[in-house]
């Protein structure tokens, strides 16, 4: 049977611990509670009829809950302190540029150790294409790809709050890593596994998703998914909106007006013969560009395995 | 006092290793290495077992592993990795070299 003030002694004393252990990752500290509070479970099974005194004389062996917190932060190291994390100037160039200028806010994001992995797949997620894609969405649903306003103007109000929300989930988990004082930097196993290969497939067909498979890898090196994410810029689903708003803005069409005397005069309004050249030499360069970009990852990857381990991003 | 500073910075590092040597051969749960280690008086205080234990584990000398009890709820038994074996005969065979060297030298003393 339970000693009398069983409930208020135990839980008067993981308390104590629990507090005395702060400052340790949460983990650890969750960790050694469960651990104390299992072993006064042990210690009581072999009670027959348990007094106060016996609980108490358990905690004694156990120790004051300070002393057992000194030998925890000696033991599993002194973790570095919230404020040694400098409030990041390249975080906070993230959350504003990927608003902004999202290619580049993602990279920063991703460069950025400051989230954890699942923060910035679901910032990459949920920001797609910032104000940059806006304009595209906003010229072709404005080019009468959806004839109705209100469509264009729902989606003007939403895509902005969408990415608003993306980016303050980063501030706040910034916030909470900060105050946590803990990056959690998780390493996953490198090797050109099915994600591997599944990146090199997409970031030409399906960027977003290629992309982010492929900041998702540990097998590539920073440098190798920043030249990844930027050099084919949207992929072909990039490319193709790429091309339509140029094509649609110019709509060539021909004026004829025939004056009351003399022949039918023809104007002919539609890109000047020096763009469209210019523009048929970078649609060329911009088809192959992805193509040249999967064949460089793909290159990396058989570099670095298998010998190599890959270095953490 | 700096000496007794010495010793229990000692007694603390050696902990860790007469951890290790009890689990050669059998894995135990927490409850039962405090038990092991009650007559030696290294354990001042029993609940310094628990960051022990959370060291070894975090540095892959030990893994662990729930088991069901016939009179309670599941203990986590820990057991000796490979890498915790290794550790224990590097720590042996240091510590014999050790031992000897400073037992000469505190024996001869001054004839040295």
């Amino acid at each position: 049977m339970s000693a009398p003030h069983a409930e208020q002694i135990v839980s008067g004393y993981l308390a104590r611990l629990e507090q005395a252990l702060a400052g340790l990752p949460p983990a650890r500290r969750a960790e050694l509670v469960d651990d104390v509070r299992s072993h006064i479970a042990e210690a009581r099974r072999g009670l027959a009829a348990e007094t106060d005194a016996d609980l108490l004389n358990i905690l004694d062996k156990l120790g004051d809950p300070a002393d057992i917190a000194a030998d925890a932060r000696e033991r599993l190291g002194a973790q570095p302190p919230p404020a040694a994390m400098p409030l990041g100037i390249l975080e906070i160039a993230a959350i504003v540029a990927l608003v902004l200028v999202w290619p580049a806010g993602i990279a920063l994001v991703w460069l950025s150790s400051a989230w954890s992995q699942r923060d910035k797949l679901i910032a990459t997620v949920f920001v797609p294409g910032g104000v940059l894609a806006l304009g595209i969405l906003s010229g072709v649903v404005g080019r009468g790809y959806f004839s109705h306003f209100y469509i264009l103007i729902i989606l003007v109000l939403i895509t902005p709050v969408v990415w608003s929300i993306g980016a303050i989930y980063l501030a706040v988990r910034l916030y909470r890593t900060r105050r946590g004082g803990q990056a959690n930097l998780a390493a996953a196993d490198s090797g050109s596994g099915f994600l591997e290969i599944a990146a090199v497939v997409l970031t030409p067909l399906l960027w977003p998703i290629g992309v982010i498979l492929l900041w998702t890898s540990t097998a590539w090196n920073t440098r190798d998914k920043l030249i990844g994410t930027l050099v084919p810029p949207g992929g072909y689903i990039g490319v193709s909106l790429l091309l339509f708003a140029p094509a649609l803005s110019y709509t060539s069409s021909s004026t004829c007006a025939q004056p009351p005397t003399g022949p039918m005069t023809c104007t002919y309004q539609g890109p000047p013969g020096w763009l469209s050249a210019i523009g048929a030499v970078v649609g060329i360069f911009i088809l192959v560009l992805p193509i040249l970009t999967a064949i460089y990852l793909g290159v990396r990857l058989r570099q670095r395995n298998p010998a190599r381990p890959a270095v953490p991003a | 006092m700096p000496a007794d500073g010495l010793v229990t910075q000692m007694r603390k590092g050696a902990l860790e290793y007469c951890v290790l040597a009890l689990l050669v051969g059998r894995s135990r749960y927490a409850f039962e290495l405090i038990e092991g280690l009650a007559s030696t008086g290294m354990l001042t205080s029993e609940g310094t077992i628990y960051p022990l234990l959370s060291r070894l584990r975090r540095d892959g000398l030990v893994d662990t592993e729930w088991r069901e009890s016939s009179d309670g709820p599941p203990r986590r038994y820990y057991r000796l990795t490979a890498d915790g074996k290794r550790a224990l005969k590097v720590f042996r065979d240091e510590w014999a070299g050790f031992r000897t060297t400073v037992d000469a030298v505190l024996e001869k003393g001054g004839t040295l």
